[in-house]
């Protein structure tokens, strides 16, 4: 199996009377993009805006960003089992504008009817200053599509538009006319290599519990599935999207698209590992029994791959932790050493357990960052979205004025802590 | 004290010491697939279970 | 110019003792106690010293009101540097210190100072970026602890980092309590290494430590069960239909209860659960799935127990820090042991 990339990046962004990437510099016709979503928005107003790396603006009610990617040459489509009848990904050619997202943010219409755990977490991405850091995407460049329901239209309806409006867009914007212009080429594969190279599999794990907290595998709600195998080159074309609302621990789509551990491990594919794939599970099942199966089943498919060494991730926090090191404790029983990245929480005055479940066998973590230390967060110039941040249902907060709170107002922020380099230290 | 949770394995490292394992954690004392009557007797099956860990003397973190 | 605003209890401002402790907060434009010898010390830099008091039974009492005052005073003093106590063992005191120097560091990002003994329980409340210098038990300390405040902040004043680290090693308590800080890879870099490492049979350290709860001992019943009172508690978030309290759906900061005398079960529609951190609709179908009251009364009836508490006591656990949990349980417990309640059956989530 074999994916050619042909990876564009954009160094400008504007509005336009054409939608095309002339060099580095993209412009986009408005009507272009409401074309591609017309029939998603009768009773939904859309506002578009621009945001760039480096600008004194906030993106407020973030729920998900999504990668440009495009199929070239073929049938085949990307977000395979949204819009068309699901095919088979990860082969052909993809065309991406890598530093690119289509940032849809927005509030639900009917947040009152939700129970506690359906309602979407704020998550804000500021562009610069002391929150950049935390915020994932903050070093991308954002059409940022802000979205208004009626009241007409239901939660679960409000759910699907949102995120067929995210996919659309972003693979529109792929396939924009270029000029002047050449694509960097890169090849997703697992080629054999030499044998005696350490055998390593991705443990990657997703929350998927219900409506409003779920991640799809072609369409599919991961709830629904046993662990799988998935190769590497399918999650460069979409094949794993997002609809998790849960903000600062939430993999966004984009994210699934073009992860950093997977681009790290193909990087070392034949140099210092032979890189084998990866599984892709599910946390947060509802007993210890059914938490436990799911790690004696991940334990189960890595030694069928033959692995001897596992990475493992998680997308998620609180009892999450507990399928995830229940993953863990069953691949090291298995004979698979395995390094499992987390979050920790030690408290705003740093001295609280950093984990909720900590068994012995997790004896090689990677840290990333105490997520509950306060951090100030200054006022940026311009606000993008409704104004009145929700400070995790126990406040509102006017966005436009500086606050207190920790890295869990931030999208995407346990990754984006993870990939800058954040991890937590004794201090005293 | 006793508690009813299905996380014991978590209970156990923060030393509770008289922990039984729940149903699901969305519903640690509930069986919804039962009828009412069997859900009761089911219940009061689990909470018999629990007085009986109540009465058992301990020292350590137990999972009844 | 430096400005710099001193925090005093009564006792260090010279107002008086134990009878002086419903001191309000006052605000002097000048140092006063302790404060004259580090302006002394200061002088050089031209000092502007104002000092803010407050009884430490009035801090406590009214800690929302001694906190507004005294953050007033800040805003309006805007300090170049805030300093507090020293508290020595004095736990009223350190904790207030505690409190102030990490509200101030925390909202105006000026340096902050104070100092106590290792014991007092204001160390728990240091926010980060606090020096606390180490002091002894008693006041004995107190002319060689100012000459460490001055110290310290000529050493700020000069910006001289290895200088300040160096201070930090040697003269501040060293309090374990763990940060974000940046490393020298990403996540995904240092994840594949340390596998490698692991996998090649290197020595290895985990950027995660383990580390063991702190154990609480277990009472056992002291006499039959049949003769026990026993009460329901949750952690589910379970509170009468509309939420009356405002329970918090997540990191809960407070418990209530509920009065269950006379029920035979909980009703649908007669309650609700508040939390984020489970799929409550089940519980919502019928509330005894999280505080087993029907189940309950079965065995009340059946003389297996005497009777069960007439309350129920509920908070919500998701998200929340142990410290308040620990917190929360205590109260619970402390209620439940004075009302005469021999044991007790917790449902968690």
């Amino acid at each position: 199996m074999e994916l050619e990339l042909s990876d564009y990046s954009v160094e400008t962004l504007q509005w336009g009377e054409h939608t095309s990437l002339n060099g580095k510099s993209l412009s986009v016709r408005g009507a272009d993009l409401d074309e591609q979503i017309q029939d998603l928005t009768a009773s939904i107003h859309v506002d578009c805006e621009i945001a760039r790396p480096g600008e004194s603006k906030r993106i407020v009610h973030v729920l998900d960003t999504v990668l440009p990617i495009a199929k070239l040459g073929s049938s085949a489509t990307t977000f395979p089992g949204f819009g068309a009848p699901a095919v088979l990904v990860g082969t052909g050619r993809t065309v991406r504008i890598k530093n690119l997202l289509v940032t849809i943010a927005g509030r639900f219409p009917h947040l009152v009817t939700m129970t506690p755990i359906e309602k979407p977490r704020e998550g804000i991405i500021d562009m610069t200053g002391a929150g950049a850091p935390y915020s994932y995407g903050s070093d991308h460049f954002h059409l940022v599509l802000s979205l208004t329901p009626d009241s007409s239209v239901s939660n679960a309806a409000f759910d699907h538009a949102l995120r067929m409006i995210g996919l659309r867009c972003a693979a529109f914007l792929a396939r924009v006319e270029k000029t002047a212009i050449a694509p960097e080429r890169n090849r997703v594969a697992l080629t054999p290599v030499d044998q005696r190279l350490p055998r390593v599999a991705l443990i990657y794990q997703v929350q998927s519990q219900l409506c409003f907290a779920r991640t799809f595998y072609y369409g599919e709600e991961i709830s629904r599935t046993l662990p799988t195998y998935v190769h590497p080159a399918e999650f460069f074309d979409g094949a794993v999207v997002s609809g998790n609302y849960k903000s600062e621990r939430k993999i966004p789509t984009s994210l699934h698209c073009a992860n950093p551990f997977i681009a790290e491990l193909l990087a070392r594919h034949g140099k210092t590992i032979n890189f084998l794939g990866v599984i892709l599970s599910r946390g947060y099942n509802d007993s210890f029994e059914q938490k436990k199966k799911m790690g004696l089943w991940v334990a189960r498919l890595a030694r069928n791959l033959g692995a001897n060494g596992a990475v493992a991730l998680m997308e998620g926090t609180g009892n999450g932790t507990v399928d995830f090191m229940q993953t863990v404790k069953a691949c090291e029983d298995e004979g698979i050493k395995t390094v499992a990245v987390l979050h920790e929480s030690n408290g705003p005055k740093g001295y609280e357990r950093p984990l909720v479940d900590h068994p012995k066998e997790a004896n090689s973590m990677i840290s990333r960052g105490n997520v509950s230390e306060k951090i100030y967060i200054p006022p940026l110039a311009t606000v993008i979205g409704r104004t009145d941040l929700d400070l995790h249902f126990k406040s509102t907060h006017d966005p436009r004025l500086p606050f207190l709170f920790d890295p869990t107002i931030f999208f995407g922020s346990f990754s984006k802590m993870g990939s800058g380099g954040f991890r937590a230290i004794y201090e005293n | 004290m006793v508690l009813i949770t299905c996380l014991s394995n978590v209970a156990a490292q923060v030393g509770i010491g008289r922990i039984m394992g729940g149903s699901k954690f969305h519903y640690p004392v509930g069986q919804p697939e039962l009828p009412p009557e069997e859900e009761l007797r089911w219940r009061v099956g689990l909470l018999d279970k629990g007085l009986s860990a109540l009465e058992t003397p301990v020292q350590e973190s137990t999972i009844f | 110019m430096v400005k710099v605003l001193h925090y005093l209890n009564q006792f260090f401002a010279g107002i008086g003792g134990e009878d002086k402790a419903g001191q309000e907060v006052l605000f002097m434009p000048r140092a006063v106690g302790a404060g004259a010898m580090i302006q002394e010390a200061l002088k050089a830099h031209g000092v502007e010293y104002a000092t803010v008091v407050c009884g430490d039974n009035y801090f406590h009492e009214q800690e929302d009101k001694a906190l507004q005052a005294i953050r007033a005073a800040v805003d309006q003093f805007e300090p170049d540097f805030f300093l507090a106590g020293p508290a020595f063992n004095a736990g009223r005191y350190g904790l207030a210190c505690a409190k102030l120097c990490s509200w101030v560091r925390e909202n105006r990002r000026i340096p902050v100072i104070t100092a106590m003994h290792e014991d007092n329980p204001g160390t728990k409340e240091i926010g980060r970026h606090v020096f606390v210098v180490q002091t002894g038990a008693s006041a004995a300390a107190m002319q060689e602890c100012l000459r460490l405040f001055s110290l310290v902040i000529e050493r700020l004043l000069a910006k001289d980092e290895s200088a300040i680290e160096d201070f930090r090693l040697e003269y501040c308590l060293p309090i374990a309590r763990r940060f974000t800080a940046r490393s020298d890879a990403p996540d995904y870099v240092r994840a594949v290494d340390l596998l490698l490492a692991k996998l090649d049979g290197q020595s290895f350290e985990s950027e995660i430590p383990y580390i063991e709860a702190q154990q609480h001992p277990i009472p056992n019943l002291s006499g039959a069960l049949k003769n026990a009172t026993l009460a329901l508690v949750t952690e589910g978030g379970l509170v009468p239909k509309g939420n009356p309290d405002r329970l918090e759906s997540s990191r809960g900061s407070r418990y209530f209860k509920y009065p269950i005398e006379g029920r035979a079960d909980l009703r649908r529609g007669d309650y609700e659960a508040m939390h984020t951190g489970y799929d409550t609709s089940t519980v919502n179908q019928d509330p005894d799935r999280i505080v087993p009251l029907d189940a309950m009364r079965v065995l009340e009836k059946a003389e297996r127990f005497k009777k069960l508490h007439d309350y129920y006591f509920v908070t919500t656990g998701t998200g929340a820090m142990p410290s308040k949990m620990e917190e929360i349980g205590a109260g619970i417990a402390e209620e439940l042991a004075t009302s005469g309640i021999n044991a007790v059956i917790l449902t968690a989530t």
